[in-house]
């Protein structure tokens, strides 16, 4: 019993290093137009893609293959602005349905913004291999946001699902 | 899910186009391997998937010019030049490594999936869709020739979603008229 104590006061104490370790250094990213804040790992690589408020890969363009968007072990997670939809209509318009293969759930986010009611889609398409999609759509202030991580091999999940977690738990909305 | 009238008018629009084309090899057999028509196909898919077909018709068309094109990188059926299949380089002795497409329906299947990924992933625009799905080194040369095809489709290429605004709508019901389609109206 005694032991078990110690372990858990060890693990109460050096928790928040070893997480703290294992997490790479953020760093702040302002988009004037939608006046988000977004803090993202300072060794991933930006990306501009149209319409995406912030696309970050962990590895660089060079490393992209063609047509399976990240490499094996790679990682990619784009924020964007929905122009104030619905969450339905997000939903119908990128087709995250079961029909194309999506799994939905409404998750909570707790972010800078407080807690944040998601819908979230989970899909691993046969045209990716070892590809794992996460989509949320949430509103946020009045507008809707849509998150999307994609990586590729299954081992990275804990890596990248915590890196996307924390990218949204830190997201600071404008008033 | 059935069919709305402009989607009936686009399955139309693109049977009409299949039709009428004439590839390095001649008429594209697309016209006939898939049914009811391939026109439906392609907009059932479009259904699933939210791609646009214009899109998926413009790759085609700039990647095997309309599976017309005798040797076509990664297999005969290989006609949206899907890269896991290159393995098998056409006129080169390499051995495969992958099980190659043995029809038209898989490849078509497969594209409309990974480029339903790319627009879960925010990537919306012909070129940003086209640079990710042929590489830096030469998707500008294509672009073009796919940007012609969507034209021709009434697709956008800023949005290649399957969306229709009442401007493709009526597009679509003038370029349906042509057909000597019985007149559709534009609303159910």
């Amino acid at each position: 019993m005694k032991r078990v104590a110690i372990a858990l006061i060890a693990l109460l104490l050096l928790g928040p290093a070893i997480f703290a370790k294992s997490m790479p250094k953020f760093i702040a990213f302002h988009d004037q137009g939608s006046g988000l804040v977004i803090h993202y790992p300072a060794n991933w690589h930006r990306d501009l893609l149209p319409k995406a408020i912030l696309t970050i890969d962990s590895f660089p363009e060079k490393k992209r293959p063609a047509q399976y968007l990240v490499p094996v072990g790679g990682a990619s997670i784009t924020i964007s602005g929905e122009q104030g939809k619905p969450i339905e209509d997000v939903v119908k318009l990128n087709a995250l349905t079961p029909q194309n293969g999506y799994r939905r759930q409404e998750i909570e986010l707790s972010t800078a913004a407080g807690e944040i009611v998601a819908t979230e889609f989970r899909a691993e398409p046969e045209a990716f291999p070892e590809g794992f999609w996460v989509v949320d759509v949430f509103i946020a202030n009045g507008q809707t946001y849509k998150a999307v991580l994609f990586y590729r091999g299954a081992t990275y999940k804990e890596k990248f699902e915590g890196i996307y977690s924390q990218i949204l738990r830190t997201i600071e909305f404008p008033k | 899910m059935p069919l709305e009238v402009w989607e009936q008018n686009l399955a139309d629009v693109i049977d009409d186009f299949l039709k009428r084309y004439k590839g390095i090899s001649g008429s594209t057999p697309l016209q006939r391997v898939f049914t009811p028509s391939a026109g439906q196909y392609f907009v059932k898919k479009s259904q699933e998937t939210g791609v646009d077909p214009s899109l998926v018709l413009g790759i085609c068309k700039s990647e095997s010019s309309m599976a017309t094109n005798a040797h076509i990188n990664g297999g005969p059926f290989n006609i949206y030049g899907d890269s896991s299949h290159f393995s098998h380089v056409a006129g080169s002795k390499t051995k495969l490594k992958h099980v190659l497409y043995s029809d038209y329906l898989a490849p078509t299947d497969t594209v409309f999936r990974t480029l339903s990924g790319y627009i879960a992933a925010n990537l919306i625009t012909t070129d940003a869709v086209y640079k990710r799905y042929e590489g830096e080194a030469s998707w500008r040369r294509n672009v073009p020739m796919i940007k012609e095809v969507q034209k021709l489709l009434t697709g956008d290429p800023f949005d290649v979603r399957y969306q229709f605004d009442e401007t493709r709508k009526k597009a679509l019901a003038k370029l349906a008229e042509k057909f000597q389609k019985p007149l559709l109206s534009l609303t159910k």
